[in-house]
């Protein structure tokens, strides 16, 4: 009896494998990968068996979030293909699911030959030991300035070839507005008060905050070195769980200062239905004068029919109450190799390409919105809100939290927590709370 | 007369049995259960034990080991983190039972209208049905531009002269959970009315007329015969409404992304969120919530319904 | 009398008002589709100024269409014939041989459509049967969630089959799998109808499978890959709405006939399967 259930059972599954594999098969282009458990680490050079020898057969996959694949990147990659043969297949998941269908992918041993990732302390999330690759001795990394390496590097191994720089959080302001009324550069939160009530005395809108977009709301908490700056040690004591968010005051002032901005008017009336699209116009027609956030978008305004974008400069984040040091974000998107592709040599050279120093140029031309090179033999072109602000701080930068802090992004929640303390259904406390929680509850299952 | 022996009667009785037995099996043969079992067993009844499994444990995404850790995650859901987790909890309930109470009334309703003498009674069952034949990615965006401030909505508001009604639907604090439920009604009221209408043309004419005899109006013919005989199918609908509630994901995400601040976080969203934060066993212990809620309420409102029943 | 008319009267009203809120959206999205960007933004119901029917070409065109609908095709098609007939055997059996195992089985199948799926265990599972980013993978998997419904639609049918028949086949010689193909299956055929057309109809609109589960976008059925493509059509600052609205008018437009076609099956087979289940 049982023989023949089984019988039965293998017969349909069978026939269902047939009619699924003739309907499914096309060109596989992947040869088939064996999954590996979980626990398993491949060696590189054991698994690149697989290599062919011409190159026109080798198309070397690269995953990343839609939004991180520019115009350039394909021009490159088409150039590199001319040049080798070796096919590059730049693919774009939706932003919102990269991460998760990245790391199912990788898990599962379906993972592409080259995968993009935010660099520094956020790699850990990408579980680089097991997945990345060692590039320490390649060419290139002898060319990384010394603030690139940290960014590149996770517990000790050199994994990322990185062509975006870091960029600023800074709150950018219309120079010319500012002139118009005779508003002075904030130095302090209380003068940033004052700017702002001269601004809405004169019918302006002070900041444009799109407070509908979840991760605007956690990036403004970029803006909280103070946290740092003002208790030096304290990110070291967060990464060493000796202590929370909650515990530090100046985490508290920030999310107090920037919930009283709102309460203020300074974001506007319907600043939490804002979205990031309309910020450009808004900017650019003149009826909101500042703005948070990264370099590059007086760019955006400018191409929205903005001045141009040298009105724009910037000052250091006014909710810290600390002008003293500008917050940097990490070395943007890093690329990293698969340890258990089966190209790897072609990555290799992808990357070497894309590190030559007439390549490199064309990059920076083509992204007018990195504000440094990384590699050294390039230049890009930086905004003036950029030399300014740094001028101002006189070149003193601090990673944000976001960068320095473990498990900084534990919380889901984080954004939407703090839409809640600006419809004021959470304290700052609590929001901090949430946050203190979450990563506890990583610190406990890494223990 | 003769009389038999017990024993010979019992023989044959048992003989008759068994080459019933051995004719049913063979009629009915079990193994053609097989494929459906397989299929479901490894594809959906395994997957949800392991998840339940991972419900307790801590995985995550920052570490590579997986560890047991019993209740900690409800309880860190529960009493660590109430006003995170308890408050899309209420959120769900709330959405299931008002979702769910809207569609049985308004399709009941419907139902009972369409089954009376209507012009057109084929075409209008057809075209309630068809928000089901939509994908809630679609219906997310329709209604996002039709409740945004400068939708749909608001201007025929201010057209037929109710203005001062208008709101910003999905990003003020009091409408917006109102909306979502708005929206999860007008996708699955056509197909409890659909039910119900079967169920309505299902009760025998002459009920109604030896009740009108009998000098029963119609408050009467609704309490007297319609509500019995209808009870299988608002059993039916109730279920499918609230199992559909409490899973509510895509809605929830495309018009609102479980906005604004909090107020429309339901389980289905939080799972996603502690997901895509890497906290997979905190996901799975969500889930595991979700699902001891369904399968509590079903049952519950099958035992209920099945109470009132009366076959027909 | 004239009471009674009014009455019919305002009835008709409600319901054809109600048809009216139903058919709204879709009506604002086909309005919307034929108009170029800058009207589209504005997402009336006013006719639009000018006809943009490039958006259509464009929509097939940039949005990878005919890709996506073979792809959409073929994981519906054969999910939707692998969950009928597994669950139409599967529900003809528990139906009829009523035993404890049975009803064991029973309240296991039906457990199914009350469970929520979880992702992460459902992709460990498919890994581990090396079913990732397959289109077979994808298609088990579709099949799989349309069995519990499916049975729900045939257990309340067959109950409604006099045993009578299945005798008079096994008198004929005909037992099991033979009986049932030649004999019970053909009758099955309006709640057949209704089984093919919805579970196609949720394989076709169904997306979070294939999110998680086909990694490779070219394998991506046509509700997903507008998921993609409405990320490229829009930039900062301008989102062009009436190729979307193309886009989405395209995407429905074969389940919607196929609706209107079948609703008939749809419509008797659920309530026949729903009431007397």
């Amino acid at each position: 009896m049982k023989n023949k259930m089984v019988k039965k059972c293998l017969s349909v599954i069978l026939v269902v494998t047939m009619i699924g594999s003739m309907a499914g098969c096309g060109k596989t282009e992947k040869p088939v990968t064996e999954t590996k458990a979980v626990t398993e680490v491949g060696d590189a050079t054991e698994v690149s068996t697989g290599t062919e020898t011409t190159n026109e057969d080798i198309t070397i996959t690269v995953a990343a979030s839609a939004s991180w694949i520019r115009e350039i990147d394909r021009e490159l990659a088409d150039k590199f293909t001319q040049e080798t043969g070796i096919k590059v297949d730049l693919q774009a998941n939706p932003d919102d699911q990269y991460e998760n269908v990245l790391m199912t992918r990788l898990a599962s041993g379906e993972g592409p030959d080259i995968y993009m990732g935010e660099a520094g302390l956020a790699l850990q999330r990408f579980q680089t030991d097991k997945y990345a690759l060692d590039l320490s001795d390649e060419e290139w990394v002898t060319r990384y300035p010394e603030w690139m390496m940290d960014q590149a590097s996770y517990n000790g191994k050199l994994v990322g070839f990185t062509t975006w720089g870091r960029d600023f959080r800074a709150m950018i302001y219309n120079s010319a507005i500012f002139e118009e009324h005779n508003i002075a550069v904030p130095t302090d939160y209380k003068t940033f008060t004052e700017a702002c009530d001269a601004l809405l005395a004169a019918g302006i809108t002070p900041v444009y905050f799109p407070g509908k977009e979840e991760w605007y709301c956690v990036q403004a908490f970029d803006g909280a070195i103070n946290i740092e700056t003002k208790a030096p040690g304290t990110f070291e004591k967060l990464n060493n769980n000796e202590t929370t968010f909650g515990e530090s005051e100046e985490a508290v002032k920030f999310l107090t200062n920037i919930k009283d901005s709102a309460e203020k008017g300074y974001f506007g009336e319907n600043y939490l239905s804002n979205t990031f699209d309309q910020g450009a116009t808004l900017m650019a027609n003149g009826e909101c004068a500042m703005w948070f956030g990264w370099a590059t978008y007086v760019n955006d305004i400018e191409g929205a029919g903005g001045p141009s974008a040298d009105t724009y400069l910037a000052f250091p984040c006014p909710y810290t109450d600390d002008f003293s040091t500008l917050s940097m974000t990490g070395a943007g998107m890093t690329r990293m190799i698969n340890m258990d592709g089966k190209n790897i040599d072609a990555c290799k050279e992808y990357f070497d390409f894309l590190a030559e120093e007439g390549n490199l140029q064309t990059y920076y031309d083509g992204r007018t919105d990195l504000l440094e090179s990384t590699l050294e033999g390039a230049t890009a072109k930086a905004p003036k809100d950029f030399t300014a602000v740094m001028e101002m701080v006189g070149d003193k930068t601090q990673a944000s939290p976001a960068q320095a802090v473990l498990y900084a992004s534990a919380d889901g929640s984080f954004g939407k927590n703090i839409q809640s303390m600006f419809f004021g259904q959470m304290t700052p406390e609590q929001v901090l709370d949430s946050l203190d929680a979450a990563r506890q509850k990583i610190f406990e299952a890494v223990e | 007369m003769e009389k038999r022996e017990p024993q010979d009667s019992l023989c044959e009785k048992d003989e008759n049995m068994k080459k019933k037995k051995s004719l049913r099996q063979s009629m009915y043969p079990r193994s053609m259960v097989f494929p459906a079992f397989a299929l479901y067993t490894v594809l959906f009844a395994i997957p949800t034990i392991i998840g339940i499994y991972f419900g307790f444990t801590n995985w995550n995404v920052y570490s590579s080991g997986i560890k047991f850790i019993g209740l900690d995650n409800f309880k860190f859901i529960f009493l660590d983190q109430p006003f995170k987790y308890v408050r899309p909890i209420m959120n769900t309930i709330v959405f299931a039972l008002a979702t769910s109470a809207f569609e049985v009334v308004l399709g009941l309703g419907l139902a009972m209208i369409l089954n009376g003498k209507v012009f057109g009674r084929n075409v209008l069952r057809s075209v309630y049905f068809i928000p089901q034949a939509v994908s809630t990615i679609v219906i997310g965006i329709m209604f996002t531009t039709i409740l945004s401030p400068t939708g749909l909505l608001n201007n025929f508001l201010d057209v037929i002269g109710l203005g001062m009604l208008q709101r910003k639907w999905l990003i003020t604090l009091q409408t917006a959970l109102p909306s979502v439920i708005g929206v999860e009604i007008w996708r699955y009221f056509g197909l409890n009315m659909v039910i119900f209408l079967a169920g309505l043309q299902g009760i025998d004419k002459t009920y109604y007329e030896a009740a009108r005899i009998d000098g029963a109006n119609k408050w009467q013919l609704f309490k007297n015969i319609i509500i019995p005989y209808i009870m299988p199918a608002v059993t039916i609908n109730l279920v499918l409404n609230v199992v559909h509630g409490f899973r509510a994901f895509d809605i929830v995400y495309s018009l609102t992304n479980g906005g604004p601040g909090n107020a429309t976080e339901v389980i289905a969203t939080m799972v996603y969120r502690e997901y895509s934060a890497g906290n997979y066993g905190l996901s799975s212990a969500m889930n595991v919530l979700l699902l001891i809620m369904t399968t509590v309420v079903s049952y519950i409102v099958n035992k209920q319904s099945s109470k009132r029943e009366v076959s027909a | 009398m004239k009471v009674k008319k009014i009455s019919m009267c305002i009835l008709q009203i409600v319901c054809w008002g109600f048809s009216i809120v139903v058919l709204v959206p879709f009506v604002l999205i086909i309005l919307n589709s034929l108009k170029p960007a800058a009207e589209a933004a504005f997402f009336s119901l006013q006719l639009p100024k000018e006809l943009k029917l490039d958006n259509y070409v464009n929509a097939f065109v940039k949005g990878n269409m005919l890709r996506g609908y073979v792809n959409s095709l073929i994981i519906a098609i054969v999910s939707t014939i692998i969950s009928n007939v597994t669950a139409a055997m599967a529900a003809f059996i528990l139906v009829r041989s009523v035993n404890r195992l049975n009803k064991v089985l029973y309240s296991y199948f039906f457990f199914g459509v009350v469970a929520t799926t979880n992702m992460v265990s459902t992709m460990l599972v498919m890994s581990r049967l090396h079913m990732t980013n397959s289109i077979l993978g994808a298609t088990l998997l579709t099949a799989t969630q349309g069995i519990s419904f499916s049975m729900l639609l045939f257990t309340g049918f067959i109950k409604g089959i006099p045993r009578e028949l299945d005798e008079a086949a096994a008198m004929d010689g005909a037992t099991g799998w033979k009986m049932f193909f030649r004999t019970i299956f053909p009758l099955l055929k309006p709640v057949t109808m209704t089984g093919i057309i919805l579970n196609f109809m949720g394989a076709w609109n169904g997306f979070e499978s294939q999110l998680y589960l086909l990694t490779d976008s070219k394998k991506w059925g046509v509700m997903l890959s507008m998921y993609g493509v409405y990320g490229e059509f829009s930039s900062p600052w301008s989102t062009d709405w009436g190729l979307i609205c193309a886009y989405i008018v395209l995407t429905m437009a074969p389940v919607i006939m196929i609706y209107l076609i079948g609703q008939r099956y749809i419509i008797e087979g659920m309530t026949s399967g729903a009431v007397k289940g």
